[in-house]
């Protein structure tokens, strides 16, 4: 047998191909990382291209529902794979592109479930690839399983291994947000509780500094107080020492002492008679001496000296 | 501070809020008075954003693509 030729057919062919395509979009900037757009983290609503009977449908909404609520999906459906696929899955970027604002979806997720490259064939048109790379909207591309690869999936802003893990990127998972809300209001109460703290430390170191300086001057005014008791006392001492002066003085001026000395009083209705002419002959006269009284009466005066004085 | 009132808000304008609220709670000048205002709106938005997630419900709308239909098809259903 003698070869003349050889051509290529089956896999090898599309693998060429493929290569080939890869190669010029890759050169266009089609799977540029640059120009990858993000998705809101909470989607309100979701756009779905895949087929309706395809396991990928089921598997998407699953794992969407179980993760996430309150989500709408618009479900487009499309023939995955076949003639019709390509000009299913291009016209349907279109339809989602010119839905009205208030209808169209935040991210639109591309999907199907494994198979050989002959099934995947249509996410490998060029068609298709350039109607991901167009969309508007962000693309997610989950096309097989985790180890195929797709154009569409390079052409996507975010690819997905599975149809499963497109509902995981889609969507957060509930318990994660809960548990992510909780942490945030603990951390505010947390925060706020701290600097409740701080402001009472401040309040309470000025109250002790204030307590402190109350003391102190307490302290002042308790020197200044035994200073002045102290001056008082020695004033008070000095002042016992001078009345005891005057109570000797007046003691040697007492004139019962010079009475007791042997001298007498003489008074007259109480005077003290100093002047003998003061008295007429024959009035009553007391006289105090040291023992006791004596009332006499007056038998001659004499102012001069020697004078005479008669006792009755 | 926003005014919008948490009524209006969506799940995702209700997270974003509790996240600047959080955020202002991490800043250096922390006012007792405001933080209290801010702390008190934070657990409004939280419990909002709690009982949003309690939805459960996914909606399915099928649509129709341009040149089968001319819109939206309204056949809605739940998952």
């Amino acid at each position: 047998m003698q070869v003349q030729e050889i051509e290529q057919v089956g896999e090898g062919t599309l693998q060429k191909a493929y290569l080939a395509l890869k190669a010029k979009l890759e050169a266009e900037g089609v799977f540029d990382v640059s120009r990858k757009r993000s998705i809101p983290r909470f989607p309100k609503r979701i756009g779905l291209i895949t087929s309706r009977e395809a396991a990928a449908y089921g598997d998407f909404l699953r794992i969407l529902q179980a993760r996430w609520g309150g989500v709408e999906v618009l479900h487009l459906h499309v023939h995955v794979q076949g003639q019709e696929a390509v000009s299913d899955i291009a016209e349907a970027f279109k339809t989602f592109a010119n839905l009205p604002s208030n209808e169209k979806p935040e991210v639109l997720v591309l999907t199907r479930g494994g198979g050989s490259l002959e099934d995947l064939h249509a996410f490998n048109d060029e068609a298709v690839v350039r109607a991901v790379f167009a969309s508007p909207i962000p693309v997610i591309c989950a096309v097989g399983h985790e180890r195929d690869e797709s154009l569409s999936d390079f052409a996507a802003d975010i690819r997905a291994s599975t149809p499963s893990h497109a509902a995981e990127i889609v969507v957060p998972r509930r318990e994660d947000v809960l548990f992510e809300i909780d942490t945030m209001v603990r951390h505010q109460e947390s925060r706020l509780s701290d600097k409740l703290r701080q402001r009472g430390e401040v309040v309470r170191r000025a109250l002790q500094s204030m307590q402190l300086v109350l003391t102190r001057q307490g302290h002042k005014v308790g020197i200044l107080l035994e200073r002045i008791t102290n001056a008082i006392e020695s004033q008070i001492g000095t002042l016992k020492q001078t009345c005891g002066h005057w109570d000797a003085l007046l003691r040697q001026l007492d004139p019962t002492r010079v009475v007791a000395r042997g001298y007498a009083i003489v008074r007259q209705g109480g005077r003290i008679i100093k002047d003998p002419n003061s008295l007429d002959k024959g009035d009553s006269i007391h006289i105090q001496c040291a023992e006791g009284n004596l009332t006499a009466e007056v038998l001659q005066t004499d102012t001069a000296e020697g004078i005479q004085q008669q006792l009755v | 501070m926003t005014t919008k009132k948490t009524k209006q808000s969506t799940f995702s304008e209700a997270y974003a809020e509790l996240e600047d609220i959080t955020a202002w709670f991490e800043g250096e000048d922390v006012d007792i008075d405001e933080g209290l205002k801010r702390f008190e709106k934070g657990v409004a938005l939280a419990h909002f954003c709690k009982q949003r997630l309690t939805e459960v419900e996914a909606r399915v709308r099928e649509i129709r693509a341009m040149y089968e239909s001319e819109s939206i098809n309204d056949k809605t259903e739940s998952i």
